[in-house]
């Protein structure tokens, strides 16, 4: 049967002699000191009686001939980049570990080396002739793996496997629990002074740990002993996730013999939009719009939104926009509860203040501006409210753009430019444009309403769509004001399209 | 002088005719024979001006674009309550105001209207408002409460109401009948002035600039017009024949010179 997820089964080689073996070392009497101490020694070295941690000079004088090499870190880690490299060839997934281990998992190539009997045999052959001495550990997980090989360093006899295994799979995880439970803590990759703990308590082998309900292990023993003892088992890290605050707002209040007047209403009003303050104040974040539910005792509920600026989001301000909006609703029936909710928010930029507020500046008065527009929008709707600017084009109507402002594009709204001198070439169209040109009947030199004096201009536009060709004239109204008239020249037609205000 | 009289004098709301104290903050119109008409020799600048118009498009706009215009330079937004047509882009543009610091604002009754000009006028953020008020009938009331807003706010509101409203009491700093001549002028009649004596008529020349456009000929009229000027010409004051064109015609005026 095929497996689809096999097992992983991590070989750990830890080079527990690597800064002699990369030097060769092999029978010669030599030392390797750093920090005037001997930190390692070679088999011969030993039988003359030096061992680690002695000084220098004491290994002088116990084998006057011996080798003395400073440490060279950097030699290390050639030599191990090295081993890395060679060791690719059993597996791809090769880490380095702690300087002087590599981690192989080899759980993937147990069929293509024919085993794991002939798979280990044939890495030890291979690191045997290049001269290193290495512990294996076996398990299915790295730190697991990697536990066991420093095991072997004292016992160096021991099983590699409680059990024996099966040749050409990994082992279920289960397999290795007893032989982790028997596991002696002192060999936990964590601070002499939380092992130290550890023991003071009892705790002997990993098993006793392993015993206690993980929470209570993190709680008492701090997150970094819970990771790695879930690392080590192979368990999927179970923490507790950070508390999220929630990203919406909704707040209720009730009234128990309902409510029917709506000045009544100010006071819980202030109250909602209180917690509401407070909300976004903790989350650092500003409110484009809030939703009042005005619940019934019978009848559905109604809603009323309200958008907002980040102007605007103060109490004050929110609260005055909703006696706004409240002024043009009317409460139905006896109000069960009210409801206020709030879901789009921006994140607040700490704004910072003017060092003399009373001075007005651009800034300042861009936001009240666009406080005010707040207002407006939220008392008279959508619709009520435009905006002018210049288009690129010929034709007058088009030339002049009136666009209705909407409370989601009040943040759009910027500083205008100073506006040059205007133009001193051009200074005759008129102030006022009707809506639309209204049709007249054709003017008269004399008689008649309008009396033509200036023109004309001709402007001659869209042909790529629907060509115009107009006769722009100034005329002069019997009462004495100027208009701006127009034919044209498609249907020898008469327009009035504005007035000289 | 006597010190109490003087503590007298200081009050602003003492009337000494022509003597009264001038108030600092104005904005120049632009027109010189206006602003040495006026008593504070300018647009007050933190209360209502009435101008009363029998309708629009006479000039009333050309009279307040210079200080529109200066108005924009101290804050940039300009609104426009209920006007009675749209202000062209453009043309503002022209006259050197940006059209982009222009809002527009079509209240749909009487009460919004009111609400929106007031709350306009004291947020203090907007350079002028202007409030066309022309087929409403506001009371006294409500137009002290505009003039508050705007002194509140430090804007000046120009408030346009129909002529037949002269006779009501105001509490609006400046008051001007705006009329137009039969030449095209404008006529300004100043009904009421703060602090100053009233009753000045002027006429201001604000024919729009024109320059640029050639005054019509009556042959460059299109052909209606062209033709219904032919059959009126008088022929008193210029004898021609019939059926001949009536002034500068080019097919005649080679003949001359060669004559």
């Amino acid at each position: 049967m095929a497996r689809h997820h096999p097992q992983p089964l991590w070989l750990s080689l830890h080079f527990h002699s690597l800064p002699l073996d990369q030097l060769n070392a092999g029978d010669s009497v030599l030392a390797i000191a750093e920090k005037q101490r001997i930190a390692f020694a070679t088999d011969a070295a030993a039988a003359a009686g030096i061992y680690p941690g002695m000084r220098i000079g004491t290994a002088y004088a116990l084998h006057p001939d011996i080798k003395i090499v400073e440490r060279t870190p950097a030699r290390e880690a050639d030599a191990l980049q090295a081993l890395s490299e060679w060791c690719y060839q059993f597996t791809p997934t090769v880490i380095p570990y702690k300087k002087d281990c590599l981690l192989l998992e080899i759980g993937g190539s147990l069929t293509l080396f024919r085993g794991i009997s002939r798979l280990r045999q044939q890495i030890a052959q291979g690191l045997d002739q290049q001269g290193y001495h290495f512990h294996e550990g076996l398990a299915h997980t790295k730190e697991a793996a990697w536990l066991f090989s420093q095991v072997r360093r004292d016992y160096p006899d021991a099983p590699l496997s409680a059990r024996e295994m099966n040749e050409f799979s990994a082992p279920e995880p289960d397999f290795w629990l007893p032989q982790l439970q028997a596991l002696p803590l002192q060999y936990l990759d964590t601070a002499a002074k939380a092992k130290q703990q550890l023991f003071n308590m009892g705790f002997g082998s990993l098993g006793d740990l392993l015993a206690l309900p993980r929470q209570e292990v993190g709680q008492r023993f701090g997150r970094d002993l819970l990771q790695s003892l879930t690392a080590i088992v192979g368990e999927p890290a179970r923490l507790d996730a950070d508390f999220k605050p929630a990203q919406t707002f909704a707040a209720q209040v009730d009234f128990a013999n309902g409510l029917s007047k709506v000045d009544e209403l100010i006071e819980p009003m202030k109250e909602l939009l209180g917690e509401l303050m407070t909300f976004l104040h903790r989350q650092q974040l500003y409110t484009q719009g809030l939703e009042w539910q005005f619940y019934y005792f019978r009848l559905p509920c109604d809603r009323l939104h309200i958008h907002t600026s980040p102007a605007n989001n103060n109490l004050d301000s929110l609260l005055s926009l909703s006696k706004l909006k409240l002024e043009q609703y009317i409460l139905k029936a006896p109000l069960e509860s009210l409801g206020l909710s709030s879901s789009v928010f921006t994140a607040a930029n700490a704004g910072s203040g003017e060092l003399f507020p009373e001075l007005s500046s651009p800034s300042n008065q861009l936001r009240d501006y666009r406080q005010l527009l707040d207002k407006l929008l939220t008392r008279l709707g959508d619709g009520q409210l435009k905006t002018l600017s210049l288009g690129d084009e010929h034709l007058p109507e088009y030339q002049h753009v009136a666009s209705e402002l909407v409370q989601q594009n009040i943040e759009d709204i910027r500083l205008p430019k100073q506006a040059a001198n205007g133009s001193e070439q051009q200074r005759h169209l008129p102030l006022w444009l009707t809506n639309k040109p209204v049709p007249i009947a054709a003017p008269t030199a004399a008689a008649g309403p309008l009396r033509l004096v200036y023109g004309p201009q001709r402007v001659d536009s869209h042909w790529w769509k629907e060509r115009s060709r107009r006769d722009y004239f100034i005329a002069r109204h019997q009462n004495g004001s100027y208009c701006w008239v127009y034919q044209d020249l498609g249907n020898q037609r008469w327009f009035l399209q504005g007035f000289y205000g | 002088m006597n010190p109490r009289i003087e503590q007298l004098l200081e009050l602003p709301n003492v009337w000494q005719a022509s003597r009264g104290r001038r108030i600092s903050s104005v904005l120049p119109t632009g027109y010189q024979a206006l602003d040495s008409e006026l008593h504070d020799g300018g647009w007050p600048d933190s209360a209502t001006t009435e101008l009363l118009t029998p309708l629009a498009g006479m000039g009333e706009l050309r009279l307040l674009v210079p200080g529109l215009r200066q108005a924009q330079r101290h804050r940039p937004w300009l609104v426009f309550i209920a006007p009675p047509h749209q202000p062209f882009a453009a043309a503002l543009a022209q006259q050197g105001i940006n059209p982009e610091g222009i809002l527009i604002i079509s209240p749909q009754s009487e009460r919004d209207l009111l609400w929106s000009a007031e709350q306009i006028l004291q947020s203090g953020c907007c350079g002028a408002v202007l409030t066309w008020a022309t087929g409403l009938n506001l009371t006294t009331h409500q137009l002290r409460r505009l003039q508050q807003a705007a002194h509140r706010g430090q804007c000046w509101h120009t408030l346009f109401r129909h002529p037949q409203v002269h006779r009501q009491p105001s509490p609006s700093a400046l008051r001007i009948e705006l009329n137009c001549t039969a030449r095209g002028l404008l006529q300004l009649d100043i009904l009421k002035q703060r602090g100053g004596w009233s009753g000045q008529q002027l006429i201001l020349h604000l024919e729009p600039d024109l320059s640029q456009l050639q005054q019509l000929s009556p042959d460059q009229l299109p052909l209606p017009v062209a033709q219904f000027k032919r059959q009126i010409a008088p022929p008193a004051t210029t004898p021609v024949a019939p059926g001949s064109r009536l002034t500068p015609d080019r097919r005649v005026v080679p003949l001359l010179r060669r004559g």
